[in-house]
């Protein structure tokens, strides 16, 4: 009788991290819907990833890094709900930054789609963030949320529909269909 | 029972969809929407360091000193004295500022003008101050001229940088982080010079040179054109 296969997985390839650091950051933005606070998360989880050897199950470094990501801003949650609540920052505050030239119509619709996918309920939202903002496949984001490849595609769905009622919140276009 | 998700979308539905992908596609494609250059530069600080600690066989700390006051006119050479430690620091302590974010803020352009000159007093320094650490002013002394200023916030730390310029165009960033020395500092080369010690890093054509200065973290990040023992110069010289 053989042995059962064990699949021991190939270490994380550190080398290549930086190629996936623009698609974090946005699925962070999109989690937390700060951009401040998306740039913790991703340092977070990159001192995370590289505090030690990773071994991975399959060749999709990024998967296996959207998954750090939420995982680590999930226990970033759970943490602060167990603290004493602080004043909050106005809605829609963000710092200033001089960096970069920008057109301030641009950047407030831009901020404000980050911002609604951060208020879907948690399903929706890990549905949306895998595919339509990190470009998983509905089979990867399946696999990186424990989930069927259909229920995905559903959820994608009805994110987006939810995403357009929230940005363009005319009374004929917005879905009858309650959200669940 | 009929499920929500049995019942087929019409073709309003389909549409909202499809403007809500279109809606979410441009937010993605927005340049803006991209990893700021300071978190960039912090990861990639992270990855190095972290890669050149699988290399190392074991970890050494450098021994804790008292700092003296230095003179100035002997600097240089005290500085270069000895290379005793090729050592590497881990992380920093949790709700420390990363120190790879301290480095990446210094290399930005500064966002207000010099610090004024303070007259009248040696060694000569500029009107900016961490907790009362002053920022040296190299004009007379190294003829790197203080060209502007920016005050960032990291990890919930103040951290003020000075931007200089040489008269042959080369800069560099002066950053002092507030409150208690962090951890963190970037595997390279530890240079003892009378009572202190500093890191010298090399990474991506840029060298960075880190020690703590009256109970604060200081970083001098310059191109590696700039040579390591004008930095180490400047350094010793510079708090005052």
């Amino acid at each position: 009788m053989s042995a059962p296969v064990v699949d021991a997985g190939r270490l994380l390839d550190t080398d290549t991290l930086g190629d996936h650091v623009d698609r974090l950051y946005r699925a962070a933005w999109a989690l937390c819907g700060s951009r401040a606070d998306a740039e913790d998360l991703v340092q977070d989880t990159f001192a995370r990833v590289l505090a030690k050897p990773r071994r991975v199950h399959n060749d999709n470094d990024l998967a296996y890094l959207l998954q750090v990501l939420r995982n680590t801003f999930l226990s970033a949650r759970r943490t602060a709900s167990r603290r004493v609540a602080t004043v909050a920052v106005p809605e829609g505050y963000e710092p200033v930054d001089h960096s970069r030239e920008r057109r301030p119509a641009d950047v407030a619709e831009t901020r404000e789609v980050f911002g609604v996918i951060a208020g879907l309920s948690d399903k929706f939202r890990d549905a949306l963030v895998a595919v339509d903002v990190v470009g998983l496949s509905y089979g990867e984001a399946a696999a990186l949320l424990r989930t069927k490849e259909a229920t995905i595609a559903s959820r994608v769905f009805r994110a987006r529909v939810q995403v357009a009622d929230a940005m363009d919140p005319s009374p004929a276009a917005t879905s009858a269909r309650p959200a669940s | 029972m009929t499920r929500r998700d049995d019942i087929p979308p019409d073709a309003a539905e389909l549409a909202r969809s499809e403007r809500g992908r279109e809606l979410v596609a441009e937010a993605v494609a927005d340049p803006r929407s991209m990893a700021p250059a300071a978190l960039r530069e912090s990861i990639e600080q992270e990855r190095a360091r972290a890669a050149a600690s699988a290399r190392a066989p074991a970890r050494r700390r450098f021994r804790a000193q008292r700092r003296r006051p230095l003179a100035a006119a002997g600097a240089v050479a005290a500085v270069l004295v000895a290379v005793v430690v090729v050592g590497l620091i881990g992380g920093g302590e949790p709700g420390e500022p990363a120190f790879g974010r301290v480095v990446a803020v210094s290399r930005l352009a500064p966002e207000r003008p010099a610090p004024a000159v303070v007259p009248g007093v040696a060694p000569a320094r500029l009107n900016a101050s961490v907790e009362g650490l002053h920022f040296p002013d190299w004009r007379e002394r190294f003829a790197w001229e203080a060209t502007g200023r920016r005050d960032d916030r990291v990890g919930g730390r103040a951290v003020t940088t000075v931007a200089y310029r040489n008269p042959r165009g080369a800069t560099l960033g002066y950053a002092i982080v507030a409150g208690e020395p962090i951890g963190g500092a970037p595997a390279g080369e530890d240079v003892v010079g009378g009572d202190e010690t500093y890191r010298v890093a090399h990474a991506a054509g840029r060298t960075t040179v880190t020690w703590t200065q009256d109970g604060h973290t200081c970083v001098i990040d310059a191109p590696s054109t700039v040579p390591d023992a004008k930095l180490l110069e400047l350094a010793s010289w510079a708090n005052v």
